[in-house]
């Protein structure tokens, strides 16, 4: 069953010289309960597309629908609560941890109150170190604030998550530990969508890899078919060439 | 009682004109340059009051309601003149917005204050309106001029705040609940500090003005008191109704942040 399906998506944002396309043409399904990753080179339309899923912003043509009812058809406060996305800079209201962990509970009064157990919980799953909660927020680094950001969107139990660059300030262990909670997530049929430039992370963690450049969506495909491709076109080059920078990093 | 003022008549006002002559003669004299400006800045004075003294002799003689409303008008619209100059990042329909401001809360306040609180018969007696409105429309500018830019100032800065929270479900209202509140602050500063000061570090123009014109000093304080309440109350609300109204021209309808 597909989560989201998009057809014939473009969006395009006026530029010095005319418009400037974000996305071109991008047809697009995404299965519930996989992790889907995003990999392409800066500038693809990475974020873009995710900003479309949640109605941050909207396409210029093309439809979107998620669980089959057109987005339009969502109310946009039920759809991001549904469809949680996590951005790459994480922002953090004041206050403590905690306080930003139950931030979004203001908004629903339907959702149960978090216990402290549910709270462990909330804290495994998204790999933040739990005696870091009475902590002011803003003084975590951002990797901290990285995993916060996501505690509060899965406190709202979402079915979708959208995460822009989820392990860019992690170092490798709790990159791979984190991993493994997103596994975890899929598995009670959370439906993960992602952008990475990690291709290591996304080898290890991901069902789905889905190619962008230039707006475009070049190839969708099982990762296992992704990394068994040849170097022969750009996009087997793309992943040659990240695995030596891998390497040149050491 | 204005029988006990002292009149004016052109001579002491020739009188009065040479010391900006004076003034400029220093100046002048000194080599500091800008002697001209104060002239013809000083010029423009004489000529914009007396042109105001003989429309309003005119206005009052009339006593008739749409002659008031026509001034009214003018002020109104050189009010949103003013705003419209000094608000640099102006929001999606920001005349409509502040027009609408203005009108509800300075028109509302204006009427409570005249017809409750002071008790003009007819409400439209120019001699009380006019000047009255023209205090409290003239506070609200300035602070319908801040709230505005202040709340486009915070709305383009707060981006990534506004966000988080619409992706946590909040509503449009919601997620800028917090920037209202610190522009509304903004908004109310010179009003709280005016009163703060009221009467300690300046006797306020209107108190002085009927003090001169023979009106014993106890009611021009009463009156003093009124008017600033009226005031803060005409500044609160066209600033809460600016705010309110003008945070939802930066959303679209299905509650995006527009870029
Ligand atoms: N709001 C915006 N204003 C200007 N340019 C933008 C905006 N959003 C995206 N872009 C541009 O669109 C292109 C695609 O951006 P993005 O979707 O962020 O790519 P990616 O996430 O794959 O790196 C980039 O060239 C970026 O500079
Ligand atoms: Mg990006």
């Amino acid at each position: 069953m597909n989560a989201f399906e998009l057809q014939h998506i473009c969006r395009a944002i006026p530029g010095d010289e005319g418009p400037q396309s974000l996305l071109n043409d991008v047809t697009v399904c995404f299965e519930k309960g996989l992790l889907h990753a995003l990999v392409g080179p800066s500038g693809g339309g990475k974020t873009s597309l995710l900003r479309l899923l949640n109605r941050l912003d909207a396409p210029d043509a093309g439809t979107v629908s998620y669980a089959g009812r057109d987005l339009g058809c969502w109310e946009p406060r039920r759809l991001r609560r549904t469809v949680a996305f996590v951005p790459q800079q994480p922002h953090i209201f004041p206050g403590t941890a905690r306080d930003n962990l139950l931030f979004g509970l203001r908004f629903h009064p339907d959702i149960v109150p978090t216990d402290q157990q549910r709270l462990s919980e909330l804290c495994a799953l998204s790999q933040f170190p739990p005696d870091l909660l009475s902590k002011p927020a803003e003084k975590l680094s951002i990797g901290q604030q990285q995993r916060l950001v996501l505690a509060r969107a899965l406190c709202l139990e979402p079915e979708v998550l959208l995460l822009d660059e989820p392990g860019s300030a992690l170092d490798r262990p709790t990159a791979e530990a984190l991993g493994r909670s997103l596994r975890h997530l899929c598995r009670r049929s959370v439906t993960i969508i992602l952008v990475s430039h990690d291709l290591e992370w996304v080898r290890n963690h991901a069902d789905q890899v889905l190619f962008m450049e230039a707006g475009e969506l070049k190839l969708q495909c099982p990762a296992a078919a992704f990394f068994n491709r040849g170097v022969e076109d750009r996009i087997g080059r793309f992943i040659a060439g990240q695995k030596e920078a891998l390497h040149h990093d050491g | 009682m204005t029988g006990d003022l002292l009149q004016l008549n052109m001579a002491d006002l020739g009188l009065a004109y040479g010391l900006v002559l004076l003034s400029a003669a220093l100046v002048r004299w000194q080599g500091y340059g800008g002697s001209g400006g104060l002239l013809r800045a000083s010029l423009r004075m004489v000529v914009q009051l007396l042109a105001v003294g003989y429309l309003l002799e005119g206005v009052f003689a009339l006593r008739h309601p749409l002659a008031v409303a026509a001034i009214l008008a003018v002020m109104g619209l050189f009010a949103l003149q003013v705003i419209g100059s000094r608000v640099q990042d102006k929001m999606p329909y920001f005349y409509r917005v502040m027009a609408g401001a203005l009108l509800v809360g300075c028109g509302l306040v204006t009427w409570f204050f005249c017809v409750g609180v002071v008790g003009v018969e007819p409400w439209y007696e120019p001699r009380y309106l006019i000047p009255l409105a023209g205090m409290i429309v003239g506070n609200s500018m300035n602070g319908a001029a801040l709230a505005a830019e202040r709340l486009a100032v915070q709305i383009r800065r707060g981006g990534a705040e506004i966000e988080a929270a619409l992706c946590l479900g909040a509503s449009p209202r919601q997620a800028v609940a917090p920037l209202l509140g610190s522009s509304f602050r903004a908004a109310m500063i010179p009003a709280t500090n005016t009163m703060a000061a009221m009467g300690i570090v300046a006797l306020p123009g209107m108190m002085t003005g009927q003090i001169l014109s023979g009106t014993a000093p106890i009611i021009a304080v009463r009156y003093q008191i009124a008017i600033m309440c009226a005031i803060t109350g005409a500044v609160a609300l066209t600033t809460l109704l600016i705010l309110h109204i003008g945070y939802r021209s930066y959303f679209t309808a299905d509650q995006r942040l527009k870029s």
